[in-house]
């Protein structure tokens, strides 16, 4: 039809943290048609890790796969080849790995939250939002020593211990945070702007996450129950008050509670953690040589984070996969636009938190 | 001139990086660090842009935006290198997809070593690079590294026969024809 | 072996049968393929599954093949299943139904470049 129009959008875009492109068909406004080229990162990691380097080194390398969550790309590495050791690391190496994967997990979603609200066009939510996740981010460099890449985690442990004066600061900056939390579930619950912009926007019913098989807080909003830490073995969440979001209205605002309540659960885990660390020590060392095969899931802070392993008795591994959560979010995503307003396009993608370094690794 | 100096805008590009450095960007750029105070925005043009951001090492994809994007911002520009591996290719050095830095393709201005890089670190770059700005005027036309040597023979042919050079339109034209012959572009860009 | 996770072995043949009367879009959650090369020129590929909400080991459905087989689609089935097939395409250089191969690469880039030579 002659009255169809292609925009592209990306890889270069002011709502676009990073390069992915959609050329999408459009007649008026409706979007009728989209395509998405998701490899614009492609770097090549995984060939990396089977070839050049050593499978404790590759524990180094995994995190840059993505900056926001590589805490959670560390640890499910590292948990992958530790149940292929047969190592049961010590336990309060796996609560300190809990504490700063949930510290990782609130500075996330908080720059998620922001990202949504800086494509809204609500600037000074945006400037609201990155204060605070600065008190997630000195929180982090305080424990481990770098803001970002972290390196915290080991095989058999972590790298540094917790000690009470860092303790300390901790539980001051976190009680600041939990305030200023509380303002913004307030703010989120009353404010008619965000309301507006968001309420009943990009819609994916139950059955559609399902189908396309959504993760993490997408899916989450949708009201599918799915989150790793409840479904996989590997940090002992059931001890330290994890609980499951669930919403149901499936549109970006619910997507946006279940970030916010989300962050309400893991600052609850680590108070927990604060006030019942176990003693012992916090690294042990690793003997012998990976040989098998097994998997890892893990709840990033955009899902489900699955990391599959294989050794063979070498240095060097056989098969490292990473199969990130956005990789799973795509699929649901092109068909979520085909419909849409394609002035509702950066909200919606904003809303899914998207990262290609991790598509595409 | 004095306007301008007072309002230098940036572009940000990622090509192929982990968002690590990305993220501190946008963190420099909110409230605590506050690089706003210093005239900042960030702006999605390329053609209201004047200094270029750019982090990752360059993936065989992204070789050719990386390189439009820095045709169309206009003169006086500056480019800045954030995090080792755009300075340098850093974790990622000689993956097979991978470029090894951004200085392979376009001159590079001011490097921010650190992986991730501090966002106090990229204070001080982009302090620097608005100082280099100053200086550079709207005749400072640069060559992208990898034309450098077609370009200068281009010139000396030029010049052998007298003909008016219009440096800018042969970077352009060189430019293109590197794209079109070397980076084959799998889609329309 | 395979340390915590189970396996059902099936066969090139049977593999989208064994799918299809296994996967229940309210029970399971179809996680990704993956393929391991085994070296001179076989692969192993696997489906992996996982339950909602139960803390139970992923199911994986292992088959073994060769580079010049064809590997059935299961995009039928599993609607989202194009991207992992995609990728298995272009990094293994798997011949996989209706997967279109450039998810990734560049035409410069090293070809198949996970398989061992
Ligand atoms: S320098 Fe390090 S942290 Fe920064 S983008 Fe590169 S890999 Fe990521």
């Amino acid at each position: 039809m002659e009255n169809k129009m292609i925009v592209p959008f990306g890889s270069q875009h002011i709502t676009l943290l990073e390069p992915v492109r959609f050329i999408f068909e459009t007649e008026n406004e409706k979007i009728v048609n989209v395509d998405v080229d998701v490899g614009y990162v492609h770097r090549g990691i995984e060939k990396a890790c089977q070839t050049k380097l050593n499978y404790k080194q590759v524990a180094y390398i995994i995190p840059r796969i993505c900056g926001l969550c590589a805490m959670s790309h560390a640890l499910a590495y590292i948990t992958a080849v530790e149940k292929i050791l047969e190592f049961d690391p010590p336990k309060k190496a796996k609560y300190l790995r809990v504490l700063v994967h949930e510290l990782d997990r609130i500075h996330s979603h908080l720059f998620a939250m922001a990202h949504v609200a800086e494509a809204a066009g609500y600037e000074n939510l945006v400037m609201h939002l990155f204060r605070d996740r600065e008190l997630a981010m000195e929180c982090l460099e305080i424990l481990t020593g770098n803001r970002v890449q972290y390196d915290y985690g080991c095989i058999g442990g972590v790298n540094r211990d917790l000690t009470p004066e860092v303790e300390k600061i901790l539980r001051k900056k976190l009680k600041k945070l939990e305030d200023r939390i509380h303002w913004f579930k307030d703010l989120y619950m009353n404010d008619y702007t965000l309301s507006l912009r968001w309420k009943g926007i990009g819609v994916i019913s139950k059955e559609m996450a399902e189908k396309y098989n959504a993760a993490g807080p997408v899916a989450r909003a949708s009201g599918v129950r799915t989150d790793a830490r409840a479904e996989f073995d590997a940090l002992p969440y059931r001890d330290l008050g994890f609980e499951m979001i669930v919403y149901k209205d499936g549109d970006i605002y619910s997507r946006n509670l279940v970030r916010l309540d989300e962050i309400f659960v893991s600052l609850r885990i680590i108070w927990n953690i604060l006030d019942g660390l176990p003693e012992g020590n916090y690294k042990e060392e690793v003997k012998g040589l990976p040989k098998g095969e097994s998997v890892c899931r893990w709840e990033a802070p955009r899902g489900e984070l699955f990391m599959h392993v294989r050794g063979d008795g070498k240095q060097i591994l056989t098969r490292v996969r990473v199969k990130t959560p956005t990789f799973s979010n795509i699929p649901v995503l092109r068909e979520l636009f085909v419909g849409a307003n394609y002035a509702d396009v950066p909200a919606i993608i904003t809303s899914f938190d998207p990262c290609m370094s991790c598509t595409a690794r | 001139m004095s306007a301008k100096i007072k309002s230098p805008w940036i572009l940000h590009y990622n090509c192929g990086s982990c968002n690590g450095c990305d993220v501190e960007i946008l963190a420099c750029l909110g409230p605590k660090y506050d690089l706003e105070r210093f005239g900042i925005i960030n702006k999605g043009n390329p053609k209201q842009a004047d200094i270029f951001v750019v982090t990752g090492p360059v993936t065989k994809r992204t070789r050719a935006r990386l390189l439009r994007l820095y045709m169309q911002i206009p003169e006086p520009k500056v480019v800045v290198a954030v995090g080792t591996c755009a300075c340098t290719g850093g974790p990622f050095r000689n993956m097979y997809n991978v470029e090894n830095g951004v200085d392979r393709f376009i001159p590079v201005d001011v490097y921010i070593p650190g992986c991730t890089a501090r966002p106090e670190a990229i204070l001080k770059g982009i302090k620097k690079a608005i100082e280099i700005w100053k200086i550079k005027t709207k005749e400072s036309i640069e060559v992208p590294v990898v034309i450098q040597k077609e370009f200068e023979e281009t010139l000396s042919k030029m010049v052998l026969h007298g003909q008016t050079v219009d440096r800018r339109k042969i970077i352009h034209d060189l430019v293109n024809k590197y794209i079109k012959n070397n980076l084959e572009v799998t889609k329309c860009d | 072996m395979y340390k915590n996770f189970e396996v059902i072995e099936s066969s090139l043949e049977k593999i989208k049968e064994d799918i299809k009367n296994f996967y229940d879009p309210s029970k399971y959650h179809f996680i990704t393929i993956n393929a391991i090369d085994l070296g001179n020129g076989k692969v192993n590929i696997k489906w992996f599954f996982a339950k909602y909400e139960v803390m139970d080991k992923p199911i994986a459905f292992s088959v073994d093949a060769t580079y010049e087989d064809t590997i059935p689609s299961i995009v039928d089935i599993i609607p989202s299943a194009w991207l992992s097939e995609a990728e298995l395409a272009d990094l293994f250089g798997l011949n996989i139904e209706g997967a279109k191969k450039g998810l990734f690469l560049e035409p410069d880039s090293p070809p198949a470049p996970l398989r061992r030579s």
